[in-house]
């Protein structure tokens, strides 16, 4: 005779739990941050972003940084990058590497993924709170757009960003390699 | 000694010129396909007439030693840094986006600003820049990247 014991999981998860303090809200974020963390590897984006950003304060602070008529990047925008670096993270499937950190002569800061030259995304990062976007993916075509982003809490971001982390995962589909990253 | 403002250049540029954009730091140039970032080519609003404008140096008839003469001359003294290289790539590429090119000859004869970029003055640049980006990221794959000599 066999025994079957039905199991069911009863895992809660980041997708399927909504916090309503906020202690909660940031357990959530760091238990999305450490699915997604993986020291070393290449899913490893805050160090890096971090030392980008370290460039830019050194570099690009002062007006002219990038000939007559450009902006100086100033802490707020770097603050507010780093909000949407450490969103994204928590909101891409792990594996997607880093993405390249760019200064913008109107004192913005773009992020930038490319796979090779049909397959790319910016995101651009302002005081604004928008975020301007651009890509193509291969044949499936090209993207560009602008969108509201919300700072005020980092699950209002977070819920803000759904969109663009959807485009920066479909630069990456799931391949073993990278799932085991 | 460069005695570049004798030199003859069409009045318009053509489709087969060669056109450099100054590079000032590493983060400017994608490693991967060795050509410059969109970011390079994004165009400026120009504060007195509020045309949004992309500066260019029409470089088919230049030297190396020639570009970067202008670049030292009328570039690395405008920057914090000199520049570290430049993307190269042809004016086809931005008449393929359906922009246009005021060659206005100055400060330096080979000078010429992208224009035609889309505005509307009824949004703020904030709301305009992803069709800037999505033009640039197109052009910006024609521009390889050459380290200063």
């Amino acid at each position: 005779m066999n025994l079957a014991i039905p199991v069911r999981d009863y895992r809660i998860g980041y997708e399927d739990y909504e916090p309503v303090s906020d202690v909660g809200e940031k357990l959530t974020r760091k238990w999305a941050q450490e699915k997604n963390y993986l020291k070393g590897s290449a899913s490893d984006w805050l160090p890096t972003v971090d030392a980008s950003f370290g460039t830019l304060r050194d570099e690009c602070q002062k007006d002219g940084w990038d000939g007559p008529g450009s902006l100086a990047i100033s802490d707020q925008v770097i603050a507010i990058t780093d909000k949407v670096v450490q969103a994204l993270f928590t909101l891409v499937p792990k594996g997607i590497p880093a993405p390249d950190v760019i200064p913008e002569a109107d004192g913005e800061i773009c992020l930038h993924w490319i796979v090779d030259t049909e397959q790319e995304l910016s995101i651009s990062i302002g005081e604004h709170g928008k975020i301007n976007f651009a890509g193509q993916f291969g044949k499936e075509g090209v993207i560009h757009g602008w969108q509201p982003v919300d700072t005020t809490s980092a699950m209002a971001l977070d819920r803000s960003l759904q969109e663009a982390a959807k485009y920066v995962a479909r630069l990456f589909p799931p391949i073993a390699s990278r799932r085991a990253a | 000694m460069w005695q570049g403002y004798s030199r003859q250049l069409p009045a318009g540029v053509q489709p087969e010129e060669l056109l450099t954009s100054f590079v000032v730091l590493p983060e400017q140039v994608d490693k991967k396909t060795n050509t410059i970032k969109p970011t390079r080519l994004m165009p400026r609003r120009n504060l007195t007439n509020k045309r949004l404008e992309t500066s260019v140096c029409r470089s088919s008839r230049l030297t190396e030693a020639q570009v970067w003469e202008i670049c030292s001359t009328h570039f690395d003294v405008h920057s914090r840094k000199p520049a570290i290289g430049r993307g190269v790539g042809p004016a086809a590429a931005i008449f393929a986006e359906e922009l246009a090119f005021d060659a206005d000859g100055k400060p330096y004869p080979e000078h010429a600003n992208i224009i035609g970029w889309y505005d509307d003055i009824k949004k703020p640049d904030s709301e305009l820049k992803h069709v800037w980006m999505d033009r640039a990221r197109k052009m910006a794959k024609k521009f390889s990247y050459m380290p200063r000599t």
